[in-house]
């Protein structure tokens, strides 16, 4: 086992592409959710 | 009379060593019960692959080769990546999306309280580890055991057992890290800060939608990921559509314990003592933990920076419960709150943040594997 540069730099692509990319799916999986509360609402019980 | 005695005279320190280490995840398991589903297995499984010459692997006698029985186990399940994926049927089948679609802001946390894993690959890279191995030990910190199995038998098999090992154990943890780690940095003002609870109805057409839709939006984005959330959300779906619920019954029960059976004791495999002693295991074991902690303290910190921005503030440790032990973080954090303001009662955020965190968890082990083009 020995240090290598290299990785170092590899490793901060991962943590740009790896949290980048959990956020915008999760973003993205946000938004659906919104709209489909927004579409498809709960029926309201009934008074 | 010397083949009586062979076992005894060939057995190895480290073997021995092993066996010890498989009695303790026994004792962890049964006594303390931290993850006994994993731990007992994989205890017993220690024994059985440290005596000299073992039916249990693959042995060559006398030129004859005799396969074992964990070996076979372990080619048709861990190294097809059966075993994990169908554990994820039944974990898709158990988590309920409804409080998390009533708050749908907490997905943003499970995004948050992945930080652990990509902190932890910079960490494992200083200290010598090849990258492929450093994201093998960073998906410690997304805190799921098929997800931890998945990636890290493609990028870094060698190093399976230990990350197994590690993973169960500190999910089993998390009561005891997560506290540590939160009261860490955070104040005893901003931990009693109050949520009112507002929900959203949701309706079963959104239910319904929600698994489906996630699987597109994987697919499209981290492909390489689709076994991982295709099989979760096939197993929510099985819950949802309300169709299916012997099916449903069947992967939350019946599946879920037999595959479990069957990991425990195949995983036990890579506890050979000449495969897990040495000194990365014991570096392994400390990274694991530092994922752990770095996942809270991602969460926490993201929570504070939002605050900066909002009136309403937000108890920063909902972040902490976006990791994916579910749903034992999300008690965690309600216990905590209460114990700080016996009138604050968190626990449905804290549900929402912990079940995003069981996608966040996925689509971050699905990005790792695409970025290795594995």
């Amino acid at each position: 086992m020995k240090f290598d540069p290299t990785a170092v730099e590899q490793a901060g692509e991962l943590m740009l592409v790896g949290m980048g990319g959990v956020f915008i799916v999760l973003f993205i999986i946000y938004l659906v959710a919104k709209l489909l509360l927004k579409f498809a609402p709960a029926k309201k019980a009934a008074k | 009379m010397e083949a009586l005695i062979h076992g005894i005279t060939t057995i190895t320190l480290g073997q021995i060593a092993m066996m010890l280490i498989g009695a303790l995840l026994m004792y962890l398991g049964i006594k303390k019960e931290y993850e006994p589903t994993l731990l007992v297995p994989m205890g017993l499984g220690a024994i059985l692959v440290n005596f000299p010459g073992t039916g249990v692997l693959t042995q060559v006698v006398g030129g004859t080769k005799t396969e074992g029985v964990l070996d076979v186990l372990f080619k048709a399940g861990i190294n097809t990546e059966l075993f994990p994926l169908l554990i994820f049927i039944g974990i898709g089948a158990m988590i309920d999306f409804g409080p998390l679609l009533q708050n749908p802001f907490m997905l943003l946390f499970g995004a948050a309280a992945q930080f652990g894993i990509f902190a932890t690959v910079f960490v494992a890279v200083f200290f010598g580890f090849n990258i492929k191995e450093a994201a093998s030990i960073g998906i410690i910190g997304a805190a799921d055991g098929p997800t931890s199995i998945f990636v890290s038998n493609q990028l870094a098999p060698n190093l399976l057992g230990a990350i197994t090992v590690a993973a169960y154990s500190y999910m089993a943890l998390v009561p005891i890290i997560q506290p540590m780690a939160i009261k860490a940095v955070t104040t005893k003002h901003e931990r009693r800060i109050w949520m009112t609870y507002r929900a959203e109805g949701v309706s079963k057409t959104t239910k319904i939608l929600f698994p489906i839709i996630i699987t597109i939006i994987a697919g499209f984005i981290a492909p390489i990921s689709l076994p991982l959330v295709g099989f979760l959300m096939f197993g929510n779906l099985l819950r949802e559509c309300g169709v299916l619920d012997r099916l449903s019954n069947t992967a939350q029960n019946e599946l879920v314990n037999i595959v479990s059976i069957l990991l425990g004791l195949t995983i036990s495999v890579k506890l050979q003592a000449d495969q897990f002693l040495n000194i990365q295991t014991l570096m392994i074991i400390a990274f694991g933990l530092f994922a752990f902690i770095m996942d809270s303290v991602g969460g926490v910190l993201f929570a504070k920076l939002l605050n900066l921005f909002r009136k309403e503030k937000i108890n920063p440790m909902i972040g902490a419960a976006g990791i994916s032990a579910f749903p034992m973080s999300s008690r965690v954090i309600q216990k905590m709150a209460t114990d700080e303001d016996p009138q604050n009662f968190v626990l449905m955020y804290a549900v929402g943040a912990n079940v995003s965190g069981q996608i966040g968890s996925v689509i971050a082990g699905g990005l790792l594997l695409s970025f290795f083009g594995a």
